[in-house]
C-alpha cells in the first residue's frame, strides 16, 4: 500500500474561511472534517474556535474589536473584510471561500492559469430589482429578515450594483481570490467611508472596482464559477430568473470552465 | 455490523471513456464539475440511513471532490465516519479510472482489517439482517449466470489480453458473484481478491476489451471463492441471468428468458429480507425519462417518510417537493 499516502487535494493557494456567531444553518454547512489541507478558518469567539478545532480545522482567532456599527446583524459581513485583510497580510495570496461554495473539480494547471490571469477575482450574481418582493416570494417566512434585513438590502443594492433590465448585478463574496495584499484594507476603508450596511463586502467590492459591468467582467470575473450556480435558478421565482440572466450574460461574455459551485 | 460505502469521483472526470452499460446517464451529464443524477443522491441517502437505523454504523470512503459534493446536501451527517485521504491517494496512481471505475471500491475493501460489510450506494437494505446471512467466509448479494456481452471465454482472453495470463483454473461458465453487497468474515479472501485485482488493473497501458472490467470486480472474486473453496452465502438464493429477454410469467410459455431463477431447493426464508438493488434499473432510467422521474420521486418521498426532510432542502430538489406537496395536499 505504499502508493496510498495522505495526499489530500492540496491547493497551491491558501484557502481561507470565516466563521462567527452561532448560526445553526451556517454550522451545518461546515464539513465534519477539513476537505483541504491548505486551509485556515478566521474565527470569532473561543467557543466557535473550539468547535472548528474539534473537527480538525486550522484556525486563527480574530480579536473581538469590531467597530460598534458592524456588531449588529446588518453589519456582520464586515467580518469577511477583516478576515480577508488579515489573511492577505499573513499569506500574500489567498482564496476566501464561503462555506457553501464547493470545489467540485480538482484544481489543475488550467485553474491556476485562470487565477494568474487576474490578480483580484470575485464573481457576479443577480438580484431582482425589487429585492424585498423577490425574497418574500422565494424564501420561507422570517428567513434572514432579522432587523429589517430585506429593507436594508432593498435600499442598498440599487446604489451599489449595475443594472441589467430588471436585474441588479453585484459582486458575490462567496469567492474572492487576491494576490493584491492591499485589497482587504482598501475594502475596509471603502466600507467605513461610505457607512455600508447589509451586504457590506459586496457593495465595497462594487465601489472598489469603480467601472462598468463589462469592464468588471474583464478585470474581476473568474472564469471558473458563477456568483450563484444554476442549481438555484431552476424555479420561476424572480430572484432565480435574475441569477440565471446574469449567468447567461457571463457565458456570452467569457468562456467559462467551471471548477466551483456556490449554491 | 459495520458497513462501508465508497464513492471514488475520479471516474466521473473520465466519463467519456467510462466502461459499463449502466453509465449512460452519467456519461450524458453536461457538468464540468462533479455531479450525480438526483436519483443517485437520493438512493445513497436511503442506503446509508437504512443501514444505520437497522444494522449498524457506516463509514464513507470518498475523496475531496466527493465530500465537497455531498456537503451541499449535508450527506456527511448521515455517516458515522468519513475518510477522504485514502481515495485521494489512490487517485494519484495511474490505474485507469474509466476502465476500472470500481477499483477505488476494491482498494477500500482491501484497506479493512476486520470483518465488515460493503454496500454499493444503490443497495438499500430495509430489513435487519439475520445472523444467518452474516455468517460464512463471505456473503454476496446473489449469483449471476454469465451470459452475453460481459462474459468471456479462454480464447477471448488469449486474443485480447496481453498484460496477464489467463488465470489457471478459471471457470468461465461458473456463476459470478454480484458484489453490490459483501460481508467479509474471512479476511484471507479479501487479501487474495485484492492481489488478483491489483495484477489485473495494472495493464501497463495495454488496452482491454469492455468485458474485462467486470472480471476485475466480480469474475475474479468468483475465481478466488472457488480456488480457496471458501464458504459463500447469499442474500437471496435467486440467480440473475445476464442478458435476459425481460421475460415474465406471461411469456414463459414460449421460453422467453427471464431475469431471475431459483436453483433446486433454495432457501426461501431469505426472501423475507427486504432489499432493493437499483442496479440494472438505471439502464431503464436512460431509456424512460418518466420512469426515472417516478423512481426518483419514490426515493425522495421515502426519505421524507423516514424523517429526513431537513436533508432535502437543496434547490435542485424543489420539483420533488412540489410533486410531494401536490400529492399530499
Amino acid at each position: 500500500m505504499q502508493d496510498l499516502q495522505n495526499t489530500g487535494m492540496n491547493t497551491e493557494v491558501k484557502i481561507v474561511r470565516a466563521y462567527w456567531g452561532g448560526n445553526d444553518k451556517l454550522k451545518k454547512e461546515i464539513p465534519p472534517i477539513p476537505i483541504y489541507p491548505n486551509q485556515i478558518v478566521f474565527v470569532w469567539g473561543s467557543t466557535n474556535e473550539s468547535f472548528l478545532r474539534s473537527r480538525g480545522f486550522d484556525t486563527f482567532l480574530m480579536p473581538d474589536d469590531i467597530p460598534e456599527i458592524y456588531r449588529s446583524y446588518n453589519g456582520q459581513f464586515y467580518r469577511k473584510l477583516l478576515a480577508l485583510d488579515t489573511a492577505l497580510s499573513m499569506f500574500g495570496e489567498v482564496i476566501l471561500l464561503d462555506w457553501d461554495c464547493y470545489i467540485l473539480r480538482e484544481f489543475d494547471d488550467d485553474f491556476y492559469e485562470f487565477l494568474r490571469e487576474k490578480p483580484i477575482q470575485c464573481p457576479l450574481y443577480g438580484q431582482y430589482e425589487k429585492i424585498d418582493e423577490s425574497w418574500r416570494e422565494a424564501l420561507q417566512p422570517g428567513n434572514l429578515n432579522k432587523e429589517g434585513w430585506y429593507s436594508i438590502c432593498n435600499d442598498t443594492f440599487p446604489k451599489y450594483t449595475w443594472k441589467l433590465g430588471t436585474t441588479l448585478v453585484s459582486p458575490n463574496f462567496c469567492f474572492v481570490y487576491s494576490r493584491d495584499r492591499s485589497l482587504g484594507k482598501n475594502l475596509i476603508d471603502i466600507a467605513n467611508k461610505h457607512g455600508l450596511a447589509g451586504c457590506i463586502e459586496e457593495h465595497a467590492m462594487y465601489l472598489y472596482a469603480n467601472c462598468s459591468l463589462d469592464d468588471y467582467i474583464k478585470k474581476y470575473q473568474p472564469r471558473f464559477l458563477y456568483g450563484v450556480s444554476n442549481d438555484e435558478s431552476g424555479s420561476d421565482f424572480l430572484v432565480n430568473k435574475s441569477k440565471k440572466l446574469v449567468n447567461e450574460y457571463l457565458e456570452n461574455s467569457i468562456k467559462m470552465t467551471h471548477y466551483l459551485k456556490h449554491i | 455490523m459495520r458497513a462501508i460505502h465508497v464513492n471514488w469521483t475520479k471516474p466521473f472526470f473520465h466519463r467519456d471513456r467510462l466502461r459499463g452499460h449502466g453509465f449512460n446517464t452519467t456519461r450524458e451529464l453536461k457538468s464540468e464539475t462533479y455531479d450525480q443524477p438526483d436519483y443517485q443522491i437520493l438512493y445513497t441517502m436511503l442506503s446509508s440511513v437504512y443501514w444505520k437505523e437497522l444494522n449498524g454504523p457506516i463509514k464513507l470512503y470518498t475523496d475531496s471532490v466527493g465530500l465537497a459534493f455531498y456537503q451541499q446536501f449535508r450527506i456527511p451527517e448521515l455517516y458515522d465516519e468519513i475518510d477522504i485521504n485514502f481515495l485521494n491517494g489512490y487517485s494519484k496512481t495511474d490505474v485507469d479510472p474509466a476502465h476500472f471505475w470500481t477499483s477505488g471500491k476494491i482498494k477500500c475493501l482491501a484497506n479493512q482489517a476486520s470483518p465488515f460489510v460493503f454496500l454499493d450506494q444503490d443497495m438499500i437494505i430495509r430489513s435487519k439482517l439475520p445472523d444467518s446471512v452474516l455468517k460464512s467466509d463471505l456473503t454476496v448479494t446473489h449469483w449471476e449466470i454469465p451470459r452475453g456481452y460481459y462474459y468471456f471465454n479462454e480464447d477471448d482472453w488469449k486474443k485480447d489480453i496481453s498484460h496477464i495470463e489467463f488465470p489457471e483454473g478459471y471457470q468461465c461458465f461458473d456463476w459470478s458473484p454480484n458484489t453490490s453487497f459483501l460481508v467479509f468474515n474471512n479476511m484471507k479472501i479479501l487479501r487474495e481478491y485484492h492481489d488478483w485485482h491489483r495484477k489485473l488493473v495494472n495493464t501497463n497501458g495495454a488496452d482491454t476489451p469492455e468485458w474485462f472490467w467486470l472480471l476485475t470486480d466480480q469474475g475474479i472474486l468468483g475465481h478466488v471463492i472457488r480456488q480457496g473453496d471458501y464458504k459463500t452465502n447469499t442474500l437471496t438464493d435467486k440467480i440473475y441471468l445476464a442478458d435476459s429477454n425481460y421475460g415474465n410469467e406471461t411469456t414463459r410459455y414460449k421460453g422467453r428468458a427471464e431475469n431471475w431463477y431459483y436453483p433446486m431447493n433454495p432457501d426461501y426464508s431469505k426472501e423475507s429480507i427486504e432489499w432493493e438493488h437499483v442496479w440494472i434499473d438505471k439502464i431503464h432510467y436512460g431509456w424512460l425519462p418518466d420512469y426515472k422521474q417516478k423512481q426518483t420521486q419514490r426515493f425522495f418521498d421515502e426519505l421524507i417518510h423516514l424523517g429526513y426532510s431537513e436533508y432535502l432542502q437543496h434547490a435542485r430538489f424543489a420539483k420533488y417537493w412540489d410533486e410531494y406537496r401536490s400529492k399530499n395536499s
